[in-house]
């Protein structure tokens, strides 16, 4: 026994002891006040002595979700992580006021008729593969978009109002449409400009891996649902005029981390492993308390609305939806599922989105939150309430339903405040959790009654994709025959100022109509390390724009 | 042995590997979800939509595709992810050599402190040592990964700053997920070899071998644990299975990019060519990590033969 040295032993127990000990303690470093690294940052800050912008270092960006692929003709998805490396014709303003030129001038013709739109492409612009960013370029690009063989999701919406692309020459790009159409410019914004050349070249599978764009950045590494490595494109020199570099960025590389939890997330960016990071409803109180990091609140372009399946009763009865309507508090709706990270919206577009009407949402506000009147609604209907306090429809049907919804967290929560709000007026909502995918599908077969969705565009042309008869999207099956052609109008009025009074207008109907009923439009939470990057900015719904992003020098 | 290896990669491997495949087919006609919805996104048409899974081969039948499966498994392609475009054969590459070096390190981390915990427990058996280290094992093992890794993260990472936040393939950045992942078999494994070398060491020929006036450290080490090394060798063999499913989670608190990580972001977005080949891919490495540890059966019990 004494060849074994017990001295050992204790201190190997130990060890494990003060491991598990030290593991077990409630430590909040962004909290703690004498937390020694957050000091440290705050006194850099302090001392930060900005020279300007000065090229180099490796910006990191975290962000929480997978990798799609980087053919942009299929991705569904056009974001910053895409937009470095791909260029676009035109570039939506980060205020959502307007669109400059992003591979074209500024200044671009419609015709008389509103169906033609003619660009002039900036001189120099050229790919990273060294061939011309010129209209014929631009031409193929938006060909390829909308070829049905393709199948691009960028692609079908223009597809439907475009006639024809010309390139008289190799600076003039002409879009001639079918009729006049208000989202050709949203839908540009969308859709990344490749190297013909490289993707003919390569194909689709190999182009996916060492993409050619004519953006800022180059990739130069991907590793699949980890990260995308890019360096500096030297030869940038055509940004959008909105930015102040108007030529190569900073940064000499970057990196977008696709991290899967957002609290270690969150955990990189504080030890400064991350430089800009997406947050969540639990990390962005703490970011807010470190005085190194930076958050901003954007919002979601869309909200999160409670569905009916309007092509069977009850919910075919406008006085239905409306008493529904009147029975739902969003502010409480926003408190207990979403911890107050979200806007109440009372109307059909949020505030982020252009066509967005003040008027539209006070009038909302109107046909809300008032339970009596639901009830009144439901007794002046011929509904009585049966024994167990569930109503009773005139023919004899209790008013019990299913609420569908995909399996989020967030979803779920408002699923039960709203199964518990529909309870007061005597409707039984049963919640029923599906796969998103297969929500989706079950919804568009029209195998729903009562469902809990969200919608996000960034144009107010997502109204007749979603109200519109037999749009694609009309997720409710809604048909109005007098709203049909308020909504063609809208989406055909080229002027911004008579569009969106169009749209105001549209709202109010809608309002009344309840072809749903809108209860919130999200918050977007993102951070940055203001000790050691300066230059960004963001949109409203808090998409990064990175090209005057700089690191600071001490 | 070689007549045993053979036979055992036909009949175990070959034909389960074959197995898993049917089931992951029989399973994508039973699931509701499609992948091609999720790649065009929420507002895109039926005719789009329609395309896509034309233009991604999933409109044909799932007999034709697995047919297409296997044809193409044969020639070592296991397609191209839905979602990156990427091969899956070069994801899996990609993702391996995390994972594979995450369960070796665990594997070691938890046979060393589980067994170095077990013998010490069993021969200091009610007393204060034993004691001790039994509270600390049923902690351990009690602790929910995700919630070690988080916690493990803010102290050594946020903290103490010693360890990168991000995990990664270099030993600094393998040491927090190893602790996270290995720490609960590191009990389990403690627990028992403890109650094995109880009743070893209460064994005749313990007895037999103080007896003779061998030296305790022998008695112990070559006489009391190389006698309860089959038992655990067999719940080793098991335990990989185990750490490769635990990795799926300690890999995302990590966010490491290994066939963890790959494989829940391919399960969320129905990437179904990479969740069918990092299936196979997990299902060959069990297996092959069950016939080595028939294998070293031999080394450990010379009387074992395999015929």
């Amino acid at each position: 026994m004494k060849t074994i040295n017990t001295f050992q032993i204790v201190f190997c127990c130990l060890l494990l002891g003060a491991l598990l000990i030290s593991a077990c303690s409630p430590a909040n470093p962004t909290q703690e006040p004498t937390q020694p690294q957050a000091t440290s940052a705050s006194v850099t800050v302090a001392t930060e002595v900005s020279k300007g912008p000065q090229p180099g270092g490796n910006l990191v960006i975290g962000t929480l979700g997978a990798q799609l692929t980087l053919d942009p003709f299929l991705s569904p998805v056009a974001n910053y992580i895409s937009s470095v490396v791909f260029d676009t014709i035109v570039v939506a303003k980060p205020d959502n006021s307007g669109f400059v030129g992003g591979l074209v001038e500024d200044k671009w013709e419609i015709s008389a008729n509103n169906m033609t739109i003619t660009f002039h492409v900036k001189p120099n612009a050229k790919f990273h593969d060294g061939t011309p960013v010129d209209a014929a370029a631009l031409k193929w690009n938006i060909e390829h978009y909308v070829d049905p063989n393709v199948a691009s999701p960028n692609g079908f919406d223009i597809s439907f109002a475009l006639a024809s692309v010309e390139a008289p020459d190799a600076s003039t790009l002409v879009i001639n449409l079918n009729s006049p159409y208000a989202p050709t410019f949203i839908d540009l914004t969308t859709m990344g400009i490749v190297s013909p050349t490289a993707y003919q070249n390569l194909g689709p599978d190999a182009f996916a891996l060492a993409p050619v764009g004519s953006g800022p950045y180059k990739v130069t590494k991907i590793i699949a649902n980890n990260s995308i490595t890019y360096e500096r494109n030297p030869d940038y020199a055509w940004a959008p005029s909105f930015y102040k570099n108007q030529g190569a960025a900073y940064p000499e590389t970057m990196t977008i981390k696709f991290l899967t939890d957002a609290q270690s997330a969150f955990a990189a960016f504080e030890t400064g492993e991350i430089h800009i990071v997406e947050l969540n409803s639990d990390t962005v109180s703490l970011a807010q308390n470190n005085n190194v990091m930076t958050v901003y609140q954007g919002m979601k372009v869309g909200g999160n609305y409670l569905g009916f399946n309007n092509q069977f009763p009850p919910f075919d009865n406008v006085g239905v939806r409306k008493a529904i309507g009147y029975a739902l508090n969003r502010e409480e709706i926003i408190t207990a599922a979403m911890n107050g990270d979200a806007q109440p919206l009372y109307t059909y577009l949020p505030s982020s989105v252009a066509g967005y009407s003040q008027a539209a949402d006070d009038h909302g506000k109107t046909l809300s939150d008032n339970l009596e009147k639901a009830k009144q609604i439901f007794t002046d209907l011929g509904y009585t309430t049966g024994t167990d306090g569930v109503l009773v429809s005139p023919d004899g049907k209790r008013m019990e339903f299913k609420l569908t919804l995909f399996d989020d967290a967030i979803f779920q929560r408002t699923a039960e405040v709203i199964q518990f709000q529909l309870k007061a007026i005597g409707i039984k909502a049963n919640i029923d959790v599906q796969d998103a995918s297969a929500a989706i599908s079950m919804i568009k077969a029209g195998n729903h009654e009562l469902f809990v969705w969200t919608y996000f565009y960034a144009d107010a042309s997502i109204l007749s994709y979603q109200f519109q008869t037999g749009s694609g999207g009309n997720r409710t099956f809604f048909s109005n025959t007098d709203l049909d052609p308020l909504l063609t109008a809208a989406d055909a009025e080229m002027d911004p100022a008579a569009r969106n009074e169009k749209v105001g207008e549209i709202l109010i109907k809608l309002n009344d109509l309840r072809p749903n009923i809108p209860l919130l439009s999200p918050y977007n939470y993102i951070a940055y390390r203001n000790d050691r990057l300066d230059g960004i900015f963001f949109s409203l719904d808090s998409s990064p724009w990175l090209h005057d992003v700089f690191f600071l020098q001490k | 042995m070689i007549n045993f290896i053979i036979r055992r990669l036909l009949a175990s491997i070959v034909l389960s590997l074959l197995l898993v495949a049917i089931i992951f087919f029989a399973l994508r006609i039973l699931l509701p979800g499609d992948p091609t919805q999720m790649l065009a996104g929420e507002n895109a048409p039926e005719s789009v939509i329609a395309q896509i899974r034309q233009n991604q081969g999933l409109d044909r039948p799932v007999s034709m595709q697995f047919l297409y499966f296997l044809r193409n498994l044969s020639k070592g392609d296991l397609g191209i992810s839905i979602m990156t475009r990427q091969p899956v054969f070069e994801q899996l590459l990609g993702a391996m050599p995390i994972t594979v070096r995450l369960t070796l390190f665990c594997f070691l981390f938890s046979m060393g402190f589980g067994i170095l915990f077990g013998v010490l427990t069993a021969y200091y058996h009610d007393t204060w040592i034993d004691n001790l280290i039994r509270v600390l094992t049923i902690t351990g093992s009690s602790l929910p990964t995700f919630w070690l890794g988080l916690m493990l993260i803010l102290v050594f990472s946020v903290k103490l700053r010693l360890f990168p936040v991000i995990g990664s393939i270099e030993f600094k950045g393998m040491i927090l997920p190893v602790i996270t992942l290995g720490l609960g078999f590191a009990t389990y494994i403690s627990r028992l070899v403890r109650a094995s070398m109880l009743e070893v060491l209460n064994s005749d020929f313990i007895r037999t071998a103080r007896a003779k006036g061998l030296h305790e450290r022998g008695v112990v080490i070559k006489h009391g644990l190389r006698n309860i090394l089959i038992p655990i060798l067999t719940v080793a063999g098991f335990q990989i299975g185990g750490m490769l499913g635990g990795a799926v989670i300690t890999e995302a608190v990590f966010n490491m990019p290994g066939m963890g990580t790959l494989m829940i972001n391919a399960i969320y977005t129905r990437d179904y060519p990479v969740i069918q080949g990092a299936t196979l891919f997990v299902v060959l490495v069990y297996f092959l990590c069950n016939l080595l540890v028939d294998l070293s059966y031999a080394y450990v019990d010379p009387r074992i033969r395999y015929s």
